[in-house]
């Protein structure tokens, strides 16, 4: 009985959070959906009836997509480095963290600094006659992801680290010493059990990339917005609370339709490198 | 591969090996050759470079001077891949993620010998003693059983060498020997040369063909078992293998193949055989007695006092305190002869010529 109590209020403080965003979901769903008592799908329908929106819905899942995939690219290896350092790691997980120190606002402004018109590439790029005007290298979908991915990447780098430092470097040899080079040691060792940790990952800023409001707003360009800027203006410049829930909702369901299948390939990836030949 | 058929060829050679570390030194020009078929073991302490030595022979350490030379090939810059060896981690390093079939076909399929791999591995797996085993997780077998995944699974490519590096040093004692027992049956049952890495001189001296003893990074003897416990060529050796006592003094007398010592702090000469070293008289050296070599009486050379004892069944080892120092004597019990001997008693003791043996060099060395 008493352990009983104890677990249960061991959970008490997840279990109030839990519920609470519940509610949240629930009631934001619910606006959405209920206009003066009455259920009403109509902003629903006006979404799918917008070109614009579905097209703004597109772009937000490929910059998704590839912000996810570019972090995943840049992640993995320099998760592999610091899980293998030889000296002093803790200054590494510093400098990856750093960023996080930083408010985002600043760091995206950072890339107007760089990216600009009249930024460092394009003013290096003139100077030296390369170019005889500015690339157009923000204010569009190049400029987003680049932000997104400088954004998102310590999330990526520390999911994928978690999990290669438990992987003992001694299988790594094991491979080799059993002939495996390192390609095939990474193929049949290292990713299988590493997979968890990408999963992680790319779960991670992949939901977090299509929620992204700030990045988009400073580094997209001003006619293709992405569904989280969108939201946010809905809210902030025309106050309209369904409307802005309707879009939330419809994100939340295709963040979801990308999130779930991705679980349930997890589980069925893990079984099947763990049961099946890795021939 | 070209394969030498001359048995003279080993199949490995150590070519004076040195490694350093950010400048200290892990191992000291190390030269020893191993033959086909052989077990050798690495044995010293921890940090005497034993191991240090085993990844350089795998291939994940690039010795800083010296060769490491396989079947006369050098491989010394080769990668681990790319070598006939096998290894055998302390910690197994078991593939966590893939039943025990699937650990032991890994080499084979890593260098795409798939042609009879399902025979292959249920051989090696019976060999091993693991058959009906295959589709067992890693996780669901006992200790034992995954040391035998670890052996078939470096076995099953039929590397030049196999290299072990302290096995068997997280089991307990019983199992320990029974490994240790039939690691030797499959090393003379599939002929592969093993090099095996241990801190433990009893399993050094119960399996191997020859016994590197290691210190501070050098190869202090290089020698059969027999060798190495009965003719220990430095005072860290007898150290080291087994118990001993180690006495000091001068060369009073040396003819015929035999030396004569005035030993210090007591009054006592020692004869033993000269071995094939030269020695001048005065010269300073060190004789090691085994406690199994010591007698006990009455009017034996030295006098002692004895401190405590030991009971082992058949035998009593006593610590004894004389003029050269703390002594060991190891004496058979005689049932019905009645109690051993209390601490304090007097006693004198002496030992067996034969089993004297002479240390040359500087004393003190260890």
């Amino acid at each position: 009985m008493a352990r009983t109590l104890r677990s249960a209020l061991l959970l008490a403080p997840s279990a109030i959070l839990i519920g609470i965003f519940l509610i949240g979901l629930v009631r934001l769903i619910a606006s959405s959906v209920l206009i003066d008592g009455q259920i009403d799908l109509h902003h629903y329908v006006d979404i799918m009836n917008r070109p614009d929106y579905i097209a703004m819905l597109g772009r937000t899942l490929r910059t998704a997509a590839l912000t996810t995939f570019f972090c995943l690219l840049l992640g993995y290896p320099t998760a592999y480095y610091v899980a293998r350092y030889q000296g002093n790691r803790n200054i590494l997980l510093l400098l990856i963290i750093f960023p996080w120190l930083v408010s985002i606002v600043v760091r995206s402004y950072g890339w107007v600094v760089i990216l600009g018109p009249r930024g460092l590439v394009n003013g290096f790029l003139m100077w030296t006659g390369m170019a005889d005007r500015p690339f157009k290298l923000m204010y569009n979908d190049f400029g987003v992801v680049m932000g997104l991915v400088h954004v998102l990447l310590p999330f990526m780098i520390i999911a994928i680290l978690s999990v290669l430092m438990q992987i003992s470097r001694n299988l790594e040899e094991a491979s080799m010493s059993l002939g495996g080079r390192p390609f095939y040691s990474f193929r049949t060792v290292l990713l299988p059990l590493s997979l968890p940790g990408i999963l992680t990952g790319v779960t991670l800023v992949y939901l977090m990339s299509t929620g992204a409001i700030v990045t988009p707003l400073l580094l997209g360009g001003l006619g293709d917005t992405m569904i989280g800027t969108e939201i946010f203006q809905e809210v902030m410049h025309f106050f309209d609370y369904p409307k802005a829930a309707a879009l939330a909702t419809v994100l939340l369901v295709t963040a979801m339709a990308v999130v779930l299948p991705l679980q349930v390939l997890e589980r069925w990836l893990s079984k099947r490198l763990t049961d099946g030949a890795p021939s | 591969m070209a394969r030498d058929n001359t048995p003279a060829e080993p199949i490995l050679s150590i070519d004076h090996v040195t490694k350093r570390f950010d400048g200290a030194v892990a191992v000291n020009s190390v030269s020893i050759d191993i033959m086909q078929g052989e077990f050798v073991t690495l044995l010293g302490p921890s940090g005497c470079g034993k191991s240090t030595l085993l990844r350089m022979i795998a291939g994940f350490e690039t010795p800083t001077q010296g060769r490491i030379l396989m079947r006369g090939e050098d491989m010394s810059h080769r990668p681990a891949y790319d070598r006939e060896i096998g290894l055998v981690f302390q910690n197994l390093a078991l593939f966590p993620h893939m039943n025990v079939f699937d650990n032991v076909a890994f080499g084979l399929r890593a260098r795409g010998r798939t042609d009879g791999l399902q025979a292959k591995v249920q051989d090696m797996l019976a060999l091993v003693g693991l058959d009906g085993f295959d589709t067992r997780r890693t996780g669901q077998i006992s200790g034992g059983q995954r040391q035998r995944v670890a052996l078939a699974r470096s076995l099953v490519t039929q590397p030049d060498v196999l290299l072990l590096d302290e096995p068997l040093s997280a089991l307990d004692l019983k199992l320990r020997r029974q490994l240790q027992t039939e690691l030797k049956r499959i090393q003379q049952e599939t002929g592969i040369t093993f090099v095996f890495v241990t801190h433990d001189q009893e399993e050094a001296l119960s399996m191997s063909d020859r016994i590197a003893v290691m210190n501070a990074g050098r190869v202090e003897q290089f020698s059969s078992a027999v060798d190495t416990y009965h003719r220990p060529a430095t005072e860290f050796v007898a150290r080291f293998v087994g118990e001993t006592n180690l006495l000091r003094g001068q060369v009073q007398a040396a003819s015929g193949g035999r030396v004569t010592l005035k030993l210090d702090n007591v009054t006592a000469t020692v004869t033993a055989p000269a071995g094939d070293t030269s020695l001048g008289l005065g010269t300073d050296v060190a004789i090691s007695i085994r406690p199994e070599h010591m007698t006990l009486g009455t009017d034996q050379p030295i006098a002692a006092q004895v401190l405590s004892h030991s009971f082992s069944g058949a035998t009593i080892t006593y610590a004894l305190d004389s003029a050269a120092g703390r002594l060991l004597a190891q004496v058979p019990f005689q049932p019905g002869g009645g109690h051993p001997l209390p601490a304090k008693a007097p006693v004198s003791v002496g030992w067996t010529d034969t089993a004297v043996t002479l240390i040359p060099g500087k004393p003190g060395r260890s």
